[in-house]
């Protein structure tokens, strides 16, 4: 599917954006003077570009590819995933735990759970960040160089070697602070580089009244009900009349649950941007203006991926014997062979809907753009993995060995942060060819097993981020959640309920698999006594058990222990007195009522859809 | 809850607006160009329909760099007005530099 025409303007439209990326970095780079600097970062930020640097951090490019994916996968269902399971979760995040985070004086999440309970807690949760931001780092460049060779035939190590060193150039020049300014321009390439997709590709399929009458007949042709793919509420009363094969316990509880909370309110990258602002409301008001182009963009990379499936013949249905629907091609096997499901229909590569979309739509020039704005989204998201990976790595793991970044200057601590980001990022790309290794040896398993969840693909990398937030940052959050909201939550409780939850979710993980999956990655190796529909309701599952284990266990044990004493815990546990500083705002100002508006947008957004 | 002086880790101030309003002029300024030079080119139009996404596009873009810089120039007036009011105060009255 390689673009034949990309050409020299879009190459000097990829080199232009690239190095504007980098160049803003090494300009707001600030004074690095200590390692603190560069790991921590400042907490001088306006509120916007900390609400806009949060938002790159958390759409990077394995988001954009696997929302697009979901687009043609799903329908307009996939916008549950942004309405329903990203809104809330971040007012929550911007109205009750930033406040919090910002008494306590903490500058990462272990760092908070050291202060609020005790250094097991701290030194669990950052070596579990630290796996967590390597693997995620890994994804996203092996998704950079798959997608690279796709779009442009380059080999698979250009795309990796291009975007980590691009990425790891921002850190390296100005640690945290350059990659939250370099952020903005890179969600901005994203917008303006995407968005152009719905001009033109709503021009190919004669606009939206179509798309949808397209998408319903669709559904008929497939023998499912006519409003599948356009509706983000029926259907949800049974597995086998919507699109995610799940219920709607599953779809509030998970969707807008487990998964929100642990991508949202538990996830490194978007606490340390959020805390990173100048003043207490301007941190409380970073997740809420965040959240407003993330009510429109689902329209930015949804829709695009369910363009692709609809475009030229997309509503004869799902095709048969490895025929292509739409754009989008048959999922294949190392030897070229179509992957087919029992009742052999075509498995379709939804993966690479957007992708696909993006060559077949878009001439020379803007071809370079939305290169240029692939790579952004993935430099984007993997330097705030890296800051992560630094943050947890050069503070909280070596400060309870006893070293780690002392507060004032020492241009040694800056050289060993500096060689943090090296090892993050060699890490990363280590990561990316072992995902490489097991993705070409499981696709030619693949062609003997089959069924509807073949390993294999872009999609089931993004299954496999799922996966990790569900068994590492879900716990974190109901652990925060508690500690937060109670006094009465105990160090032992904490830690109990830690283990507990990513070991009940490793667990489900293991004794649960999608129908027609093989055991292995995709779950199921000790026994499947847990069978779902589809990949995405057992991630779901495996994020609600995870919860729920955590939330019990921690209030279980915290009974049974001893509470510390109500004066230490001042900071660390929400008080309204932490909202003080609003008192100076004029109403309209408040967070407050800001949260409460954009809420009100979702939900009249899901109602519109329904 | 403490706050760190702003002189030792903030550095020089920065406007991010002022850096998409460079990036964007020049992105908008290179497809404008290659829109006006292919408009007569039916086949570099084929995947897009026969639209000149290039030509308008790089308008939207140029508009919204234009924007930018005008947003940071208005914010930067400001910020020195304010910054040349207070330093004309008397210095009774200004708080002191830690009372938050």
């Amino acid at each position: 599917m390689s673009a034949s025409h990309f050409s020299l303007i879009d190459v000097l439209i990829l080199v232009v954006a690239l190095a504007s990326v980098v160049g803003v970095g090494w300009l707001a780079r600030g004074a690095v003077r200590s390692a603190r600097d560069l790991t921590l970062g400042p907490r001088t930020l306006p509120g916007w570009v900390a609400g806009v640097g949060l938002l790159a951090a958390n759409i990077g490019l394995p988001e954009i590819i696997g929302m697009g994916a979901a687009g043609a996968m799903y329908g307009f269902a996939a916008a549950h995933f942004f309405w329903l399971g990203a809104i809330p979760a971040m007012v929550l995040l911007a109205l009750f735990m930033v406040p919090v985070y910002r008494s306590a004086g903490a500058r990462t999440i272990p760092e908070y759970l050291g202060l609020r309970f005790d250094g097991r807690s701290r030194t669990l949760s950052a070596i579990a960040f630290a796996v967590a931001s390597v693997v995620t780092g890994g994804i996203a460049l092996h998704v950079a160089g798959t997608v690279l060779h796709l779009l442009l035939d380059w080999p698979f190590w250009g795309g990796v070697a291009l975007a980590a060193v691009v990425a790891a150039a921002c850190v390296f020049a100005g640690g945290l602070r350059a990659t939250v300014y370099a952020g903005v321009l890179q969600f901005a390439l994203v917008a303006f580089g995407l968005a152009p997709l719905l001009l033109v590709g709503f021009a190919a399929t004669d606009g939206w009244k179509l798309l949808i009458h397209r998408l319903s007949q669709s559904a008929i042709n497939s023998m499912i009900p006519p409003a599948i793919y356009t509706s983000l509420w029926k259907g949800m009363g049974h597995p086998l009349t919507n699109s995610f094969g799940i219920t709607h316990l599953a779809l509030i509880a998970g969707i807008g649950g487990a998964l929100a909370f642990g991508t949202w309110c538990a996830d490194m990258r978007v606490m340390q941007r959020a805390v990173s602002a100048g003043s207490d409301a301007g941190a409380r008001r970073a997740p809420l203006i965040a959240a407003v182009p993330m009510l429109l963009l689902p329209a930015l990379l949804v829709i695009p991926g369910t363009l692709a499936r609809m475009l030229g013949g997309g509503e004869a249905g799902t095709p048969y014997g490895g025929m292509a629907q739409g754009l989008i091609p048959a999922r294949r096997a190392a030897d070229g062979t179509a992957l087919l499901d029992g009742a052999g229909r075509t498995l379709l590569d939804f993966g690479i809907a957007t992708p696909k979309l993006i060559a077949t739509l878009y001439p020379a020039g803007m071809l370079g753009l939305a290169v240029a704005a692939l790579l952004a989204a993935c430099t984007a998201g993997l330097a705030a993995n890296l800051t992560t990976f630094n943050a947890v790595v050069g503070w909280d793991l070596r400060r309870a060995g006893g070293e780690g970044v002392s507060p004032d200057g020492d241009s040694r601590d800056v050289t060993s942060a500096r060689r943090l980001t090296i090892i993050g990022i060699a890490l990363a790309v280590v990561v990316a060819y072992l995902v490489r290794a097991y993705t070409a040896s499981a696709v030619g398993m693949g062609s003997t097993g089959s069924g509807a969840y073949a390993v294999g693909g872009v999609g089931s990398l993004l299954d496999l981020l799922t996966l990790l937030l569900a068994v590492v940052n879900v716990p974190i959050f109901a652990v925060l959640l508690l500690g937060m909201s109670s006094r009465r939550i105990t160090a032992p409780g904490a830690f109990s309920g830690l283990v507990a939850g990513i070991l009940a979710g490793a667990a489900h993980h293991a004794l649960s698999l999608s129908r027609g999956a093989l055991p292995g990655f995709g779950g199921g190796f000790i026994a499947i006594v847990f069978p779902y529909y589809t990949p995405l309701a057992q991630r779901l599952w495996t994020a609600i058990v995870a919860l729920v284990a955590a939330l019990l266990v921690t209030i279980a044990v915290s009974l049974f222990t001893r509470a510390r004493a109500p004066a230490d815990l001042e900071r660390t546990v929400f008080t309204r007195r932490m909202l003080s500083s609003d008192a100076r705002l004029s109403w309209w100002q408040r967070p407050g009522l800001q949260g409460a508006l954009v809420l009100l947008a979702a939900l009249l957004l899901t109602l519109r859809f329904r | 809850m403490q706050r760190e002086p702003l002189t030792s880790h903030d550095g020089p101030p920065f406007d991010v607006r002022r850096a998409l309003a460079a990036l964007f002029a020049i992105v908008g300024v290179l497809l404008v160009g290659f829109g006006l030079a292919t408009r007569n080119d039916e086949r570099v139009y084929i995947p897009s329909g026969g639209v000149n996404v290039n030509l308008r596009w790089g308008m939207v873009l140029l508009g919204f760099a234009a924007l930018m810089a005008i947003l940071s120039f208005v914010s930067s007036r400001v910020s020195r007005k304010r910054a040349v009011r207070e330093a004309s105060r008397p210095l009774v009255d200004s708080p002191p530099p830690n009372a938050r």
